[in-house]
């Protein structure tokens, strides 16, 4: 192979590492991830689109389903999803690029109501509401809670405010954002009691230089305090 | 009517004027004396201290606490009772007695790290302090993040820290000790990792018998890796049954999963006798089969001179398969670490080399088949068997120290305000009540006090072990290690490997010491703040293997005489 050769295989490497497009698959969560004007939108829809900008990587984002976009990912090289929660079962599954962010979750009640919520304890007994598939209903249903589940979050709160769930386990920007949306008055937050690293998480045949590189332009985001400005907007 | 709205609402109007006075008042303004009796009369009247010391003590921490009245800080640990304890009854006497509010989150140990990590990694305040692992010193001491404690006890931490903290009475601090002499974390908690076995079945008389004629020594607990082995065959081989049950010699979990990695970096390799002579970790190699030199770690493979693929480590692996194919319940290969967890429980294990004590409050749940009517065990723990590589002067097995760790990063008034948190959770006055919860001592006082002896009976040799010598030779993962956030998966996605048969013992062990020498070499080139890795050149692995201490050569005979002793004897072994 003479060097011409080499340097147009080279080029065409080049040409094809910068050529891929990847998926990034995330569902309608607002504020983190919804379609404002047909486009997709929100907090980590924000960040991890300047993530990719930053590192120069072809990319379009996808609102689908959690499930699907979960088992495409799995299956389909240059795919990722998130937010994801990083876990012992999901850790040989994927390659990570961490943390995407940093959530909360919390416990609400109805302001009427005379619970006095100090330790996770404190709401052992209670009827405690969540939705289906949510981390907040995974951690606690793990931890031995009975949990009232529903497929979605937002009638939670009409749901506490009807009394008939004692407690709202939800995401804090989740449920800040949506009581903003629907004016809601009567609802306190009243115990943070998890928090959690969310993170992006690609098929496993994505290259680790690509990781490598996504993970540090991350941490320099971090650093320059850019993830903290982007998350700002949606509070 | 209206006056039926009236009363309502006034009614209303009072309950939530009374529910904000009470919201506002009902704690840290009430902080103080009257609120710390309340809580030594109610929850810790068992303590080492006199009512009066512990009234004295609790009194410093309100005067202590002032400045920081009002605050919520926020920490996190690992998923054990005794941390349960601490995030649900803890956080509210220290609330109560001082004012500072604290939300002590719970997760897996894994979580935790990736958290600590996280922080450390983007200077990024994520929480205010961390129960962490005393494994990760070899990281916390390298990093430049991690506060040490014995200079901040003495320098801005000063006004904040306990004069009866004595920390001369807590049994791990060599753990969290860095190789500069500084302490850079308190343990909070400590269990062991012992042999398990059921001592009702390993006292009847035929058994007994049948053991004997078949082996030629007694039935016991085993003192080597061959008895060990031979019992595991004798319950699961020739015993089969008892009471009309199919029982097991042995149990284990073997699924490709990160919490086989524990399994392993948890001292596997020292309890076959891997690595050098040293408490608590090996020097010049550890457990882990890391070389140092002075602080340096300078590789992990043989050829490094290393010893992580030598033929200590690679016996253990083998015996390690071999007895999850040949002795364990069938489906436990597929199994990870809490699915194990639970069998032994279920009353169809007759022993267990790798067992950790944290699981003795839930294994004398009087509704197990394995307890007694009373509550007592029919169960036993005792210090685990050695395998034929191990010398006198050696760590054995493993002890988790979850440990309070402080960043850099963390703001310094919030780090005050969770420092008193971390010395009211290990304080005197607290730490009895909270080990006859959670039995994970930390302090010498509580473990040799007169209460431990009165409850000694009911946990199957947990408080003897920590009475006697053998406890010092049980211990965590050391400072060889440089980055364990680093390191450490590389334990089970190579294990996994022999576990399920895909290579070897000796081929998967390999493949781990290269991975972990390349490790080492990116840690490097990356950088740290002391003590960064600097691979040796390789050489024929001949040349370490004919030097003294580990790398060891393999032994012509890895397969001694079993040997036993009665329970009792097997505790005092160690003195």
């Amino acid at each position: 192979m003479n060097f011409k050769t080499i340097i147009c295989c080279l080029c065409f490497f080049s040409l094809s590492v910068q050529a891929t497009t990847f998926t990034l698959f995330t569902e309608e969560l607002p504020p983190y991830a919804m379609k404002v004007g047909g486009k997709p939108a929100g907090a980590s829809v924000d960040i991890v689109s300047e993530l990719f900008k930053r590192v120069g990587l072809n990319f379009k984002v996808r609102i689908v389903p959690w499930k699907r976009a979960y088992l495409t990912t799995l299956e389909e090289p240059n795919a990722c999803i998130f937010p994801v929660q990083r876990n012992q079962e999901r850790e040989v599954l994927f390659h990570w690029v961490s943390p995407i962010l940093i959530t909360q979750t919390g416990f609400y009640t109805n302001s009427s109501a005379s619970h006095n919520l100090r330790t996770m304890n404190d709401v052992k007994g209670l009827r405690v509401g969540s939705y289906k598939g949510s981390a907040a209903a995974e951690y606690l249903t793990g931890q031995g809670f009975k949990m009232s589940l529903i497929t979605r979050d937002a009638p939670n709160i009409q749901k506490l405010q009807a009394k008939r769930i004692d407690v709202w386990a939800a995401d804090t920007l989740m449920a800040g954002h949506m009581m903003k949306e629907r004016s809601v008055t009567d609802v306190n937050e009243s115990l943070i009691y998890f928090t959690t690293l969310r993170a992006l998480a690609c098929n496993l045949d994505t290259p680790i230089g690509t990781i490598d590189k996504l993970s540090t332009t991350l941490k320099q985001m971090y650093t320059e305090g850019v993830v903290e400005k982007l998350k700002e907007k949606y509070r | 009517m209206f006056l039926s709205i009236l009363s309502n609402v006034s009614s209303l109007f009072f309950k939530s004027l009374l529910g904000l006075l009470l919201l506002s008042f009902s704690h840290f303004s009430v902080a103080g004396m009257a609120e710390a009796n309340r809580w030594i009369d109610n929850e810790f009247k068992d303590s080492t201290l006199s009512k009066s010391e512990q009234q004295k003590e609790l009194k410093w921490f309100i005067d202590a606490a002032k400045p920081y009245q009002g605050m919520t800080i926020r920490v996190v640990s690992e998923r054990i009772d005794t941390h349960w304890y601490e995030a649900n009854t803890l956080t509210k006497a220290f609330e109560d007695i001082t004012g500072i509010k604290v939300v002590h989150e719970i997760t897996g140990e894994d979580d935790v790290v990736k958290k600590i990590s996280t922080q450390m990694d983007l200077d990024y305040s994520i929480y205010d302090a961390y129960i962490n692992d005393s494994d990760l010193i070899g990281t916390h001491y390298r990093s430049g993040k991690v506060v040490a404690i014995s200079d901040f006890i003495k320098e801005e931490g000063k006004d904040v820290t306990l004069p009866t903290l004595d920390l001369d009475d807590f049994i791990g601090l060599s753990f969290t000790t860095g190789p500069d002499g500084k302490l850079y974390q308190l343990p909070d908690q400590q269990f062991a990792n012992l042999y398990w076995y059921r001592h009702d079945w390993f006292s009847r008389p035929d058994l007994q018998k049948q053991f004997k004629d078949i082996f030629g020594y007694d039935l016991a607990v085993p003192q080597n890796w061959s008895a060990y082995e031979d019992i595991a065959e004798f319950f699961t081989v020739h015993v089969k049954e008892i009471d009309g049950v199919k029982v097991y010699g042995h149990m284990d979990y073997g699924k490709k999963d990160p919490s086989l990695g524990w399994r392993f970096s948890d001292a596997w390799l020292s309890m076959a006798g891997a690595g050098d002579k040293g408490i608590p970790n090996g020097l010049p190699v550890d457990e882990w089969g890391i070389r140092v030199d002075g602080c340096v770690p300078v590789g992990a493979s043989v050829s490094r001179g290393g010893a992580l693929n030598g033929p200590a480590a690679v016996y253990s692996i083998r015996k390690f398969v071999e007895w999850l194919n040949k002795y364990a319940p069938p489906n436990s290969k597929a199994m990870n670490f809490s699915e194990a967890g639970a069998l032994p429980g279920k009353g169809n294990i007759a022993q267990q080399i790798f067992w950790y004590t944290a699981f003795t409050a839930a294994l004398t749940d009087p509704k197990l088949p394995i307890t007694n009517p009373d509550g007592t065990p029919k169960w036993r723990m005792a210090p685990s068997p050695r395998g034929p590589y191990w010398e006198k002067g050696m760590k054995l097995g493993y002890q988790d120290a979850g440990s309070w760790t402080f960043l850099t990063s963390t703001p310094l008034e919030r780090r005050k305000a969770a420092w008193l948190y971390a010395q009211f959770l290990v304080s005197k006055t607290v730490s009895l009540q909270k080990m006859l919860v959670g039995l994970t001592p930390i302090r010498n006082s509580d473990i040799n006090s007169e209460k431990m002896s009165q409850v000694a009976h009911k946990y199957g040799g947990l408080i003897e072990f920590y009475r006697s010598s053998a406890r010092v030779a049980w211990t965590p993962t050391g400072t060889n290690v440089p980055s364990y956030p680093a390191l450490s998966d590389l334990w089970w996605k190579n294990i996994a490997l022999a576990a399920n048969d895909k290579l070897s013992p000796q081929k998967a062990m390999d493949k781990m010491a290269n991975e972990m020498d390349d490790r080492l070499e990116k840690i490097s080139i990356k950088g740290q703040e002391r003590c960064a890795p600097k691979l040796n050149e390789k050489k024929d692995p001949g040349y370490w293997l004919a030097q003294p201490g580990a790398p060891k050569a393999k032994l012509d005979n890895e397969k001694p005489m079993g040997k036993t002793l009665p329970h009792k004897q097997s505790l005092k072994a160690w003195d």
